[in-house]
C-alpha cells in the first residue's frame, strides 16, 4: 500500500518534471525510473506506466539537446569605482 | 604632557602608548640578521636583529613560534613582521614578531606569506570545507572582465560542451587597484541573484602582478564566504593565488574552468541512450517474467482446478479399489486357479483314458463284426448242421447219405438230405451238396 501511494507521489512529481524540468531533473527521474524498473518490485500495470513515463522524458531529454542554445545574460553590476579607502602610503622605510 | 616631573612608570606607559598608536609601527617588515637567540623556559623565543649599524630586540611568543618551520638561529638573514612596543620593565622597546621569513623576497611575497599563514590559520583553506561542484548546473555564474578573450572561451567552451545551460556574467574588471572590490561585488551580486549553481572566477594569465588582485585578502574571504561553490581558473597552469586556495575547485585555466563545471552533451547523449536503452530491457525483461509467470500460473491453475482434483481423486480411488480387490483376495484367487488347473488336468486325463478306451472298444467291435457270423452267411457261406439235434457238419464224416441236413443262410434255412459223398480237399471249390 506504501509502495502505491509513494508512486502516486512520484507521478506526480514525474509529471511536473515532464512539463517543466530541467535537463538534469529529468535525466534524474529518468534514471529513478530505471533504478525502480530494476528493482523488480513493481507491479506489472505500474512498470509499465513507469516505462511509459521513462519513454515520454527520454524523448523530452532528447529533444532539449537538440534544441539546446547557449543562453547569455548578464547581470548589472556596480562597475567598482577605484579604491579610495585603501591607501597604501611609501613608508618612510 | 604639561610641564612636570613625572614618575618612570608614567614615561614608559607614554612611550609605550605613543609607539603602540602608529600604524606604520604596529604593522611593520624588519629584515636583519638573527643574533643571540634562545628559547624561554616559557616557550617564547627572544633574539636580537641586527646589522652594521643597530641593533634590534626581538621577542617571538610560543604561539607564533610553534608555527615556523625552522626556528630562528643565530646568523640567519630574515625579515620580521611584527609590532614595536615597549617591555616596560626593562624600559626597551623591542619588534613583537608574529611571522619569520628567511630575507631576500619582496614586500608584496612577504604580505602574501603573512596572509596565506593567517587565513590558513583561521581554515579559509581547509580541504573539508571544499564543496563539490554540481554535475550540471542549470546557471553558471561568471566573474571576469566582459571584454577580452577569456570571457569569449568560457562561452566557447559552454556553448559546444553544455548548450543547456544559463550563462550568467558578471562584469568585473581582474587587474589593477579596483580590481578586488569589483570581484567581491560581482560574487556578492551573483548570489543575490540566486540562479547560479556553480560560479567561476577567471581572468588570463599575466604577470605576478597583473593577477595579485587574487590574492587580495578581501577577494579571498568573499570566495570563502559565497554560498554557492566556486571555481577559480586564473592565469596558467602555474600560476598559483590565493583564489586558488580558497576555492571549491582549482582550474588551471580559464577554459578548464569551464570544463569543469560542464558535462559534455556528448557523453550526455550517450547517457541518455545508455538509459533508454536500460529502460528498454528491463520493461522488456519484465513483459517476458510477467509472460511466463502468466504461463506458469495457468498451468498451475490446471493442475490445481477442481476438475482435475475429482479426475485425480477418481483415478486414485479406482487404484485403490484395484488394490483393495487384488490384495485380500490373492490367495483365495491363486488356489481356485490351481484347483481349477488340478481340476483341468484331472479331465484331460480322464477324457484320455477315456478316449482310448473307447478307441480298443471301436476295435473290438470291428473284430466283432468280422467275426460275426452273420456277416459270414452273408458273404455266401452256409452253415450246416444235420440231425434232429443240430449237430453242426463240419466234415463229410459227420453225414451219411440220406441223413436229413439243414442248410443255415444268411436269411433263411434250407432243409434237404444227403445224396452222395466225396471227399476232396478244400483247394478247390469245396463240397458239392445237392441242393433238391
Amino acid at each position: 500500500m506504501a509502495t502505491i501511494e509513494s508512486l502516486a507521489t512520484r507521478f506526480e512529481r514525474w509529471g511536473f518534471v515532464l512539463a517543466e524540468g530541467t535537463f538534469e531533473e529529468s535525466l534524474e527521474v529518468l534514471e529513478e525510473i530505471v533504478g525502480r524498473l530494476d528493482e523488480g518490485q513493481l507491479s506489472l500495470d505500474d512498470s509499465l506506466r513507469c516505462y511509459e513515463f521513462g519513454v515520454l522524458i527520454a524523448r523530452r531529454c532528447e529533444k532539449m539537446l537538440d534544441e539546446a542554445e547557449l543562453r547569455i545574460s548578464r547581470l548589472q553590476t556596480e562597475q567598482a569605482e577605484p579604491d579610495i579607502d585603501d591607501p597604501i602610503d611609501e613608508p618612510p622605510f | 604632557m604639561s610641564r612636570q616631573v613625572v614618575s618612570v612608570r608614567l614615561l614608559t606607559s607614554y612611550v609605550r602608548e605613543l609607539l603602540e598608536s602608529d600604524d606604520l609601527l604596529s604593522d611593520l617588515w624588519v629584515e636583519g640578521e638573527i643574533a643571540e637567540a634562545f628559547v624561554a623556559r616559557s616557550g617564547h623565543v627572544y633574539f636580537t636583529l641586527h646589522d652594521e649599524e643597530s641593533r634590534l630586540k626581538c621577542v617571538l611568543f610560543r604561539a607564533q613560534a610553534q608555527r615556523l618551520r625552522v626556528p630562528p638561529r643565530p646568523g640567519d638573514h630574515v625579515a620580521a613582521h611584527g609590532r614595536i612596543s615597549v617591555y616596560e620593565r626593562d624600559g626597551t622597546y623591542q619588534l613583537y614578531v608574529d611571522f619569520l621569513q628567511p630575507a631576500g623576497m619582496g614586500i608584496l611575497a612577504l604580505q602574501l606569506e603573512l596572509l596565506r599563514q593567517q587565513l590558513a590559520s583561521e581554515g579559509l583553506f581547509e580541504p573539508a570545507r571544499k564543496r563539490p561542484i554540481p554535475r550540471m548546473p542549470t546557471c553558471i555564474g561568471v566573474v571576469t572582465s566582459a571584454e577580452g578573450a577569456v570571457w569569449h572561451d568560457i562561452q566557447h567552451v559552454l556553448r559546444r560542451r553544455y548548450p543547456l545551460a544559463h550563462v550568467l556574467l558578471a562584469a568585473t574588471s581582474v587587474q589593477g587597484d579596483g580590481a578586488p572590490r569589483g570581484i567581491v561585488a560581482a560574487l556578492q551580486a551573483l548570489q543575490d541573484d540566486g540562479r547560479p549553481e556553480v560560479i567561476i572566477v577567471a581572468r588570463g594569465g599575466g604577470s605576478a602582478e597583473d593577477l595579485w588582485c587574487f590574492n587580495d585578502e578581501r577577494v579571498v574571504r568573499a570566495v570563502f564566504a559565497c554560498r554557492v561553490p566556486v571555481v577559480s581558473g586564473v592565469g596558467h597552469e602555474t600560476d598559483w593565488t590565493l583564489i586558488d586556495e580558497v576555492a571549491d575547485l582549482r582550474a588551471p585555466t580559464p577554459s578548464a574552468a569551464a570544463e569543469l563545471c560542464s558535462p559534455s552533451i556528448v557523453d550526455l547523449a550517450a547517457r541518455l541512450v545508455d538509459v533508454q536503452r536500460e529502460a528498454d530491457r528491463l520493461i522488456q525483461d519484465t513483459l517476458e517474467d510477467a509472460t511466463l509467470e502468466l504461463r506458469q500460473l495457468s498451468s498451475k491453475l490446471e493442475r490445481l482446478s477442481p476438475v482435475q482434483a475429482v479426475r485425480r481423486d477418481r483415478a486414485h480411488l479406482a487404484e485403490l479399489r484395484d488394490s483393495l480387490d487384488r490384495l485380500p483376495n490373492y490367495t483365495v484367487a491363486t488356489s481356485r486357479a490351481a484347483v481349477a488347473e488340478r481340476r483341468l488336468r484331472l479331465s484331460t486325463a480322464l477324457q484320455d483314458r477315456l478316449s482310448a478306451r473307447k478307441h480298443s472298444l471301436e476295435l473290438e467291435q470291428a473284430r466283432l463284426v468280422v467275426l460275426d457270423p452273420g456277416s459270414v452267411l452273408r458273404r455266401g457261406y452256409a452253415h450246416l448242421t444235420a440231425g434232429q439235434d443240430g449237430r453242426p457238419v463240419t466234415s463229410v464224416d459227420d453225414v451219411s447219405v440220406h441223413d436229413r441236413i439243414s442248410v443255415r443262410l444268411a436269411d433263411g434255412v434250407i432243409a434237404g438230405r444227403v445224396e452222395r459223398l466225396a471227399r476232396q480237399s478244400l483247394v478247390g471249390t469245396g463240397a458239392a451238396i445237392g441242393n433238391d
